[in-house]
């Protein structure tokens, strides 16, 4: 066949497939080897231009060129094909459009539909080739999903193939792909950790959660500030998730308004006694859309849909949805402690009070919430009492942990920072230990 | 020329890294002084050096220690037998030594005030883990048993925090407005003065060693060659 005739064949089937792909379709590796004849795993040899030619389509007609790519076989997982070598043809538009492409060297899985005996073209003109090992995988199940598998899970493969194999494996879910995920998780690349992240999240990982936890609860390098808002989605399925939402409800105090998001709309859509409690410290959030939904959320679990507006009710008359529902739920004090540093001294007994002093200074680092503050004292030392305490923890979690006021201004500049003199009663001598945490708001805390 | 050269840098390379290792593992020396002089003749004495050397872990985890020695009371002396809690050995006399091993580590001597306090502070300088740091704190206690009063918190004279290898210092006068507890007039008494002292004994000695042993190792390559 000569190279004319192939180049005749393919265009109708470009043309054909064009016509219905209007949209770019997902990557998704199923679905390419299911509208796949051929799925072999090999590497380009050599890619040849074909001359200038127009391709229609119903949008009009492009310009491009047909590139012929001969691939060297290194195994065939789906339809029949001798080990050796092949070539598939496909058309090139002068202006991109999504359309896929190969180099010289390139290794991976090709998605092939079959033209006549010899000819092959892209089972989708979009996708039809995903990265691969040069050494099969040994993972069991469906043989395409674990050629891609093995790519995600492969710290030795480049991340931009790595990204790409998570892209093409996100209605995949067993062990393995968890077990690859946070495998990516832990890459440097900072788009394939945060995408592996937002897939784990999804997949409703509590230990995604955990690892990402730290990370969404501080400020954000401008590297990592673009994939915020996919994490911010992501959490959103977190929402079934019982598990998470201790979670969920500590990452309502993050330093970044998209987190907050994420995790107020889960928090909400989870419903319930924990959005009745999380969610009205943030109908003070200074984030807009964070207490849009926290407005949401509550209507949403009190079932008063008159007081569930819709963003453009919301926004025309703010102040009027918050002060309902603050006045539904007296606010609770919301976790601040990511926009504060507290630095503690160690211990000194008084020998005229019989107690134990320790100098303690709460330090802004962020901007954020609006006190008044409560240094609270979470997991105390059953041997000691904070002494001089103003209550104890009831609405916001964990409860029964000693608070004391911070003094100062409502609002802190970043950098302020306030001493305080905390005193124990310890009668028996043992050790003094807890985990300082900041509320912000109340009256409840 | 370039083997000796390169053996040179060698041994500058060696000196540097035993340096900053002595440096390192060099307990942290200081002389501390207490102007004792308004406590002669008060009446809220008979008065107790109080020191406490407290874990900040919670664990009594035995990570560092504070040696107390050549202890000068100046024209006065230590009186009677110290009092200890916790993990504290030894006495003014020779040197007293406070180990974190108790949560709570105390020691009391009652002395006849002089002059000047003075006496140095060797303190090791492990960093605990949980953010609370080991504390090391000298008060000076009146006849019931309660400190003196002054201006640091839990009415300490000195406060040590150790955390980092150059541990935050903390000194603070007496309370001149408040009356001790045992009664008598307000005591006006300047913060002490802490310095830090040269590398204790032990230290020059390993270093020395150290030294040493390069030498010779540079003496015998050049014998061999």
């Amino acid at each position: 066949m000569t190279f004319q005739s192939i180049r005749t064949l393919n265009v109708i089937v470009l043309f054909a497939t064009a016509c219905s792909a209007t949209i770019v379709p997902s990557s998704d590796a199923g679905r390419l080897r299911d509208a796949a004849d051929l799925v072999l795993v090999g590497q380009v040899t050599a890619v040849l231009d074909g001359s200038p030619t127009l391709l229609s389509n119903p949008g009009g007609t492009i310009s491009g060129h047909p590139q012929t790519a001969s691939i060297l076989i290194a195994r065939v997982l789906k339809g029949s094909h001798d080990v050796g070598a092949t070539s598939i043809t496909y058309f090139v538009p002068d202006v991109p459009n999504g359309f896929g492409s190969v180099a010289p060297g390139q290794f991976g899985v090709f998605f092939l539909s079959q033209l006549t005996d010899q000819v092959w073209a892209p089972a989708d003109p979009y996708h039809f080739v995903l990265p691969a090992l040069t050494v099969g995988p040994s993972l069991g199940g469906d043989a395409t999903t674990a050629e891609v598998l093995a790519v995600l899970g492969s710290s030795q493969a480049a991340a931009a193939d790595r990204t790409i194999a998570l892209g093409a494996l996100r209605q995949v879910s067993g062990p393995d792909m968890t077990a690859a995920l946070r495998s990516a998780m832990a890459s440097t690349d900072r788009q394939l950790h945060w995408s592996a992240a937002g897939a784990l999240l999804t997949r409703g990982d509590l230990d995604a959660l955990t690892s990402v936890r730290a990370i969404l609860m501080a400020s954000l390098s401008a590297d990592d500030q673009p994939y915020v808002d996919g994490i911010g989605t992501a959490l959103r399925g977190e929402a079934q998730n019982s598990q998470a939402v201790p979670m969920l409800v500590a990452i309502l105090s993050s330093v970044n308004p998209e987190i907050r998001r994420g995790a107020a709309l889960a928090i909400g859509l989870a419903g319930g006694a924990t959005a009745i409690s999380s969610l009205p410290g943030s109908l003070s959030d200074p984030d807009m859309l964070v207490r849009y939904y926290a407005v949401v959320g509550l209507g949403r679990a009190t079932n008063q849909p008159d007081w569930t507006p819709s963003l453009d009710v919301f926004q025309s008359n703010e102040q009027q949805w918050l002060a309902y529902w603050k006045s539904q739920f007296p606010s609770c004090a919301s976790d601040v402690s990511a926009q504060f540093t507290v630095s503690r001294g160690g211990f000194r007994l008084n020998n005229a009070t019989k107690r134990y002093v320790q100098s303690v200074t709460v330090t802004r680092k962020a901007a954020g919430a609006t006190g008044p503050f409560a240094l609270v004292l979470d997991g105390l030392s059953a041997n000691a009492t904070l002494f001089g305490a103003a209550g104890t923890t009831a609405c916001s979690s964990p409860a029964g942990s000693p608070y004391l006021i911070v003094p100062g201004a409502a609002t802190w500049a970043t950098g302020d920072a306030v001493s305080l003199q905390l005193e124990f009663v310890n009668p028996t001598n043992g050790g003094i230990v807890y985990t300082p945490r900041v509320l912000a708001g109340g009256p409840n805390r | 020329v370039k083997g000796k050269a390169m053996l040179t840098r060698k041994i500058r390379l060696t000196i540097a890294l035993v340096w900053s290792t002595c440096l390192g593992s060099a307990a942290t020396v200081y002389d501390v002084r207490v102007s004792t002089a308004p406590l002669i003749g008060h009446t809220a004495g008979p008065f107790s050096l109080e020191l406490q050397f407290n874990d900040g872990e919670g664990l009594g985890d035995a990570n560092n220690t504070a040696v107390l020695s050549n202890v000068s009371f100046e024209l006065g002396q230590p009186t009677g037998l110290p009092s200890v809690v916790g993990g504290v050995t030894g006495d003014l006399g020779s040197s007293v030594t406070m180990t974190d091993s108790s949560f709570f580590n105390q020691f009391i001597q009652s002395f006849n005030p002089g002059g000047t306090l003075s006496f140095r502070l060797s303190l090791s300088t492990n960093t605990d883990a949980g953010g609370v740091p080991d504390e090391f704190s000298l008060a000076i206690l009146d006849s019931s048993g309660v400190e003196i009063p002054t201006l640091g918190p839990a009415n300490a004279l000195l406060i040590i925090d150790i955390n980092s290898p150059v541990p935050a210092i903390s000194t603070f006068p007496t309370d001149a407005t408040q009356i001790p507890n045992a009664g008598g007039q307000p005591i006006d008494m300047a913060a002490p003065s802490v310095s830090s002292a040269a590398p204790e004994p032990a230290s020059w000695g390993l270093l020395a060693t150290g030294l040493t042993a390069i030498m010779m190792a540079a003496r015998s390559r050049r014998c061999a060659k």
